[in-house]
Order: C-alpha cells, then structure tokens, then sequence
C-alpha cells in the first residue's frame, strides 16, 4: 500500500510541478538534451558505386547549451555532438549494399534577439563543425570504403517560440546549421585508399566551399515541460554533399527525434530554483 | 496576397525544390536489361583502365552489343551475353557476379600449359610430410634447397610466422618460392614477404590511378618502395622463384618486385599478368562488376598486364610428370645448387 502511494505521488509530481508559479529570477545552467533519433536514408557515393542508395538511420545525439551572464545572458553557446547509423540498399533493386556510419561535433557561438512577438527569440552566430563518415559497400573490391572527413566554419540560428499549452509549458525551436568553408577528405577519381596508405597525399585534402561542398542542418524540436525536465520530440534533417575529383557524395538523412532535456548535468541540485530551470529558453526579455 | 507573405510562401517552395534536387536521379530509371546494360557498359567506360594499353574500341563494343538486348530475353540470357561482351576486354580481373553465377575471361592460363601438379609435390618432394602456417607450406629439400609453397596473397602472414619459416631455413643454401597457381589477393603481403629479401629501400614499381571518365585520365606515376623488414630475419642468400600463367594479379606483383633483386631468379612460364588494382561497382538490380581500375607499372614504368617472362623458361615434361618430376622445380633445385 504505501508503494502504491508512492507511485500515485511520483505521477502528480509533474503536475504539481506545472502549477508553480514561475517568479523567481531564472538561472541558466548547462542545458542538456540527449536524442535518440530514427528516420530514413538516402545517400549516393559513385567512390563506391555510380546509383543511389536508400534505407533507414539511427543516431543519438547530444545537446549543451549555455546562456553566458555579461551582456544580461544575450549570448548563449552551444554544443552538439552526434552519432549516427545507417543501412541502405540499391533504391532501384533494393538489392546491394552500403552501410553508413559516423560522428559529428559542433561549437555554435550565438547572440540572442527578443522580437516584439511574445514569446519569441531568435539566435544567430557562427559555428565549428567537425563531421566524419564512413561507408560501406559489401562488393568487395578495393573500393569498399569510402571515409569522409570535414571541418567547416558556417552560420547557424535558430527561432525559438515559447508558449503554453494548457497549463503545459512548452518551447519550440527550429535550428539552422550551415557551413560556409572548410576542409575535406576526398581521394581521386579511383584512387585507392591503399595508395593513399602509401602516402600519396596528392589532391586529397580540398578547401570546402559551396562551389564544391554543401551541407545543411535543419532540427525542428519541442520540448514540453514537466517540472525539472522537458520531454522532447523533433525532426531531424541532415544533408551532405560534395563534388570534388569527378567524384559525387551526398547523403540525406530524415529523421524524428525523441529524447528529454533539462539541467542534467549539474552536480549541486540545490544550487539552482530547479522548477524554474526548463531550458535555456528561460531567459529574461 | 502582401508580398511578405508571398516572399515568406517563395522561401518555402525554395527549400522544398533543394531537398528534391538531392540524391534524386534514379527515380526516372527502370530496373531492366536495358537499364543494367547501359550501367555496365557505363561504369567500365569511364573506370577500366586499359583501354588503349590493349587496343579496346569501347565505343564499337556498345554498337556490336546493345541491340541484342531486350528486355525479356531473361537473366540468364542478360548474364551470358553481358560475360560475352565483358570477354572483349580480354582480363582476368574483370568478373560481372550474380547471385545464381560470375563470368570469368580464363585465357589468360587455359591456352597455355599448366605447370603445376600440387599433387607431385606433395608426394614426391614433400613425402606428405611438411610444415604449414599462415598459408605457406614449407620444407627442405634435397640438396639443401628450402621449399616455400604460397598459394594465396589473401592468406596473411604474420611476421612471427616469418620469422620463424625463415629460421627454418637459415642453413639451407638457397630457397625456393613457389608462387604457381597463386591468383593473388593483397598487396600488402606481396610487401611483407618482399621485404625478407632486400637490404636497402628499392624502388618497387609506380601506382597510377584515373583522375575522370575519360579512357586517358590518369594521374601521374606514384612511386613505392619495398624496405627490408627491420627487427626481423632476411635472407640473402640465392632464391629462386616459381611461376606459371596462374601466377596472377598480387603474384604477379610479387614476381615483379623479386625480379628486381640480384640474388632472385624467375624460373618457370611467364606470369598469368593481371597488373590492374580492381575495383568494384554495383549493377542497379544489384549484380556486382569488377575491373581493372589502377594500373600497378613495374620499376622502370612498363605495364605488366599481360604478364613477366621468366629469367629461365621451362614448361613441365608431361613424361617426366608420370614418374613424378616436376621439371620446374627440379630446374630451380639444380639452379639453385650450381649458383652456389
């Protein structure tokens, strides 16, 4: 009996949460979201093969964010840092294929704007992204493997809207990431890696830029309030291109993200009014 | 409409064209013979890489072959008549695989004798009673002479394993590799064999690979080397190394590399060739192609693609193989033996 009392307690606990009223000063701590994401995947690599490829994607992803005190909390960063894993087949057959993986970092520094909408901010600045992949396609050859690797700067922003739904407060965002110049990994036409093992370096680092890279980060989350914690739901689309060596890659990922958000990496929970702690969202205006 | 709102409307059509223009182009595309033909005939214009080297009028193939296709002549008949344009090019290396069978062009050793009786061996020179590891089989012989059997650079070996067959035959006064019958597999171990029997950095040969599409498109030779394994046994003493028109692609490679070095003698027929790295492409209804995508040239920049002649040619006596000689090896024996 007292479990069960127990148990009926935790689940009001979100609502008795969502009646505070929100009156203190609100705090910005390191603002965590971790999402588990599943989608489909479409991507062409003619390194490895000359047609394209589709099939599904998983990944997880890792989100910090930070209001920076000077200048009344107007400049935030943030932090992403992802994996993801893929699965294709020929699109035309379903037959063949080409597994994909791989792993992403990005820094954004952004400045905050209030706008005379209630409840609505943006965020604008720059970003570092680091961003490597690799495939495989299973028809053995000296052309198995096809590695990525790229360090772009670009701008990013975001447009974040908080409202309430009900008594539920909720935030909703959508996020822009696009890389302007940087560096990549691509060998030749047909050369191969074991060449490039043996050092020949020739032509196989390229200056990145929208003549021949394009990559695009589109995020479109809502996180809906419950006491300490937000839970997440979202869309996720990813694309890569590039063009170099008469060689064609591009990768397209769709994904829908759910996940849950909040102060989770904060060592001292007394330290901060955590009901009032939602997101980083919480800012004065 | 305000024009904000039509600007706000544009914007959007925008971003949705940009998601359409990814990743895209096959949609047009139906999964039939013609479709598969016209990859195939495609993905090797524009990656095999010996067109001129063996003369090929591509162009005149596509001509010769495409109207024959049609597509309800069947997957069996698409295959054969794929096999037998494929043929032109006249390489080992190039494979078109399905999941009921592969073409094969075999030319290159079935015109030619077979020079190699594993069976011989193994009776008459082994006594059934040899070592094996890491792919090589391994004794001494009479007279001294050592005997390594290596029937597949797709075996790896591992330097400890070397080491110790290397061992085995310090006291030997010369060594045999015999490398018939052998179709290759990874370059690597063509260097980490190598690597036993030299003592300084030699230049080995030059990788070229395409640049483009077109039939020339080639990047400059790149240069590698084959330096003697540090920390590890070599041997230096007089080797001999075995061949046949089965010794193929990395042996190929491998006879290549040892033919560079003073103390080695190619003994045997001319290597099988198949000097082209391969590369590999899937079909759109997922059948696989292999060619020859980066030629490997030997040391002074020559094209082995149609093989190595031998520094002794011998053919094995039918006569003498029924009474269980090989002739080859028993050449390299006495060579081996008179060097001294």
């Amino acid at each position: 009996m007292k479990r069960l009392l127990y148990i009926v307690a935790l689940l009001f606990l979100p609502l008795y949460a969502l009646s505070q009223e929100v009156t203190a000063k609100p705090q910005c701590p390191v603002f965590t979201a971790i999402e588990f994401e599943g989608g489909g995947s479409r991507l062409i690599d003619t390194y490895l093969s000359p047609y394209c490829y589709s099939g599904w994607n998983i990944g997880l992803n890792v989100e910090l964010m930070q209001a920076l005190k000077p200048d009344n909390y107007s400049w935030v960063w943030q932090q992403l840092i992802g994996l993801n894993y893929g699965y294709t087949r020929l699109s035309m057959s379903g037959a063949g294929l080409t597994i994909h993986g791989g792993a992403n970092y990005s820094f954004a520094m952004m400045h905050r704007s209030d706008t005379p909408i209630d409840g609505l901010q943006l965020y604008y600045g720059g970003n570092i992204s680091l961003m490597g992949e690799g495939l495989e396609n299973y028809h053995g050859g000296n052309n198995p493997l096809s590695v990525k690797a790229d360090i772009s700067a670009g701008f990013t922003g975001m447009a974040v809207y908080s409202f309430a739904l009900g008594k539920l407060p909720i935030t909703a965002r959508y996020q822009l990431m696009l890389p302007v110049v940087g560096v990549f990994a691509q060998p030749e036409y047909a050369e191969s890696y074991y060449e490039v093992w043996l050092g020949n370096y020739n032509n196989f680092l390229h200056c990145g830029t929208w003549a021949n890279r394009f990559d695009i980060d589109n995020r479109i989350t809502v996180d809906m309030h419950m006491g300490t914690w937000a839970l997440r739901i979202g869309y996720h689309n990813r694309i890569n291109t590039t063009y170099e060596n008469n060689n064609r890659y591009q990768l397209v990922l769709h994904n829908f993200t759910v996940g849950f958000a909040g102060d989770i990496l904060s060592v001292d929970y007394k330290k901060y009014n955590r009901p009032i702690v939602r997101a980083l969202y919480q800012l004065p205006q | 409409m305000k024009p904000k709102r039509l600007l706000y409307i544009i914007g959007i059509v925008l971003v949705a064209q940009l998601q359409a223009c990814f990743v895209n182009d096959d949609l047009s595309l139906e999964n039939n013979a013609h479709t598969n033909f016209d990859a195939l005939w495609n993905i090797i214009d524009q990656h095999y890489c010996f067109f001129e080297y063996k003369g090929v009028d591509w162009d005149s193939v596509y001509n010769e072959y495409a109207p024959r296709i049609s597509d309800n002549m069947g997957s069996q008949g698409f295959f054969n008549l794929c096999g037998e344009m494929l043929a032109t090019l006249q390489d080992g290396h190039v494979n078109l695989s399905s999941a009921f069978g592969s073409t094969y062009y075999w030319k290159w050793f079935q015109d030619y004798p077979v020079n190699y009786d594993e069976r011989i061996i193994h009776e008459h020179y082994l006594q059934f009673d040899f070592f094996a590891a890491g792919g090589i089989t391994y004794k001494k012989l009479r007279d001294n002479i050592g005997y390594i059997y290596y029937d597949s650079f797709n075996s790896s070996i591992s330097s400890t394993t070397l080491d110790y067959i290397l061992a085995h035959f310090t006291t030997c006064d010369g060594l045999i590799i015999d490398v018939r019958n052998n179709c290759g597999g990874s370059l690597t171990n063509v260097e980490v064999i190598a690597s036993r029997f030299v003592t300084e950095p030699i230049l080995a040969g030059y990788l070229v690979h395409k640049t483009g599409p077109a039939h020339n498109d080639f990047s400059e030779p790149y240069p590698f080397h084959i330096k003697p394994a540090e920390g590890h046994i070599l041997y230096g003493k007089p080797v001999a190394v075995l061949t046949n028109r089965h010794t193929f692609s990395a042996a190929n490679n491998f006879v290549q590399v040892m033919k560079l070095l003073p103390q080695v003698t190619i003994i045997g027929d001319r290597t099988g060739g198949g000097s082209g790295l391969p590369f590999t492409y899937n079909l759109p209804n997922g059948w696989n192609i292999r060619l020859s995508a980066s030629p490997i040239l030997d040391a002074e920049g020559n094209d082995t693609e149609w093989g190595i002649d031998p520094d002794i040619k011998i053919d094995m006596a039918p006569d003498a193989q029924q009474i269980g000689c090989d002739a080859i090896l028993d050449r390299a024996i006495e060579h081996l033996t008179n060097v001294q």
